[in-house]
């Protein structure tokens, strides 16, 4: 995938980011530090997500911003990065601050739940723009238009919905509690339905470049679900495996925006 | 006749700038038969119309493969029937 000399440079300064941060984050596991170290982590790799999404809210109007279906996928995708990046100060600020553990639900909410209906836009227009519409024509894919969204929201509820008990959690945790698994789901779903109608008909320049972003959803479904799990069994620790999970994810969503803004090189005339 | 491959780049252009924005016109300047005046919506062909189409898909295809092509059939689904099947770009066929 050819990149312009400012795309290059955001990416390599993606991949400096990405590895400081992957050592610190070994460091403080291999050498047991205490908690400051792992909130500090905790505070600062959401920086990758606020990389992302300002290059890709800087670089959508090559692609016609607002008015194409690709501009809206990177606005979308970079917005759904900001509220991310939101999340994790406004988490870092309760746990720093606040000395309080897991906030939730807490402000960080607005910008963890709000980052899902981006990320749906986003999938959506991505659909658009990648001919999905052309795929969908097939038995196949009719059935798996079907199916994938009921074995997502099937293992949402399965895995956190089945044994729920509102008790006497309040309103906004009961739909919080709804709303994460269920949103997640959606999302996922469309990215892999997008995936498996187009994959042997989608080519050229850009099918690398959204298949990356696909793979992106992918780390960022894995890292929303392994906290949700994490989270319902007690076990999610500040700066532990699921923050580098998120780390891993902010860094796909960052890289494949960059590949999605680049320009194309005259080069690839037909 | 030509008034209905004006037409037919007319409509794909727009169609795939729905799709890509800006880049939908830059790619359509690349094409050697068409002179493209955008913000007035003017296309002027220069030599073969159906060549001009044919490689105006494939400018189109580079970008995004077969379903480019699908994209570019369905924008003209609603004229290319004005013309008949032998004087079609094989593209769009």
């Amino acid at each position: 995938m050819d990149l312009n000399k400012n795309s290059k440079h955001i990416l390599e300064l993606s991949v400096v980011l990405f590895a400081v941060l992957v050592g610190f984050w070994v460091f403080i596991s291999l050498t047991n530090q205490n908690a400051n170290y792992k909130l500090a982590f905790g505070a600062t790799y959401g920086l990758m997500a606020l990389l992302g999404a300002i290059f890709g809210l800087l670089n959508a109007n090559k692609w016609g911003g607002r008015k194409s279906a690709l501009g809206l996928t990177i606005i979308f995708l970079s917005v759904g990065l900001l509220f991310a990046e939101f999340g994790q100060l406004v988490f870092s600020y309760y746990n720093i601050i606040k000395s309080v553990e897991v906030p939730y639900p807490s402000l960080a909410d607005i910008g963890f739940f709000g980052s899902i209906p981006f990320y749906i836009l986003g999938a959506s227009y991505l659909g658009k723009s990648s001919g999905v519409k052309f795929g969908i024509k097939k038995p196949t894919a009719k059935l798996l238009a079907f199916l994938l969204p009921v074995f997502a929201l099937y293992n949402a509820y399965h895995f956190f919905l089945a044994q729920y008990t509102v008790g006497n959690s309040s309103i906004l945790k009961v739909f919080l509690d709804f709303g994460y698994p269920i949103g997640q789901a959606i999302y996922v779903s469309i990215a892999a339905f997008i995936f498996l109608t187009v994959r042997g008909s989608l080519g050229g320049i850009m099918k690398n470049r959204i298949m990356l972003v696909l793979l992106a959803f992918l780390a960022q479904f894995a890292a929303d679900f392994n906290f949700l799990y994490q989270s319902a069994h007690s076990t999610w620790t500040n700066g532990g495996y699921g923050d580098l999970m998120y780390l891993i994810a902010y860094f796909m969503m960052t890289i494949s925006i960059v590949y999605l803004c680049s320009p194309l090189k005259e080069s690839s005339k037909a | 006749m030509d008034d209905i491959y004006n037409q037919m780049i007319e409509k794909i252009i727009e169609q795939q700038e729905d799709i890509i924005g800006p880049v939908a016109v830059q790619r359509a300047k690349l094409v050697d038969e068409l002179k493209i005046d955008w913000p007035k919506h003017q296309i002027s062909i220069s030599g073969s119309p159906k060549t001009a189409v044919d490689d105006l898909v494939k400018q189109y295809q580079v970008l995004f493969g077969q379903i480019a092509v699908e994209t570019c059939k369905e924008a003209v689904a609603s004229i290319i029937n004005q013309i008949p099947e032998s004087e079609r770009p094989k593209s769009l066929k």
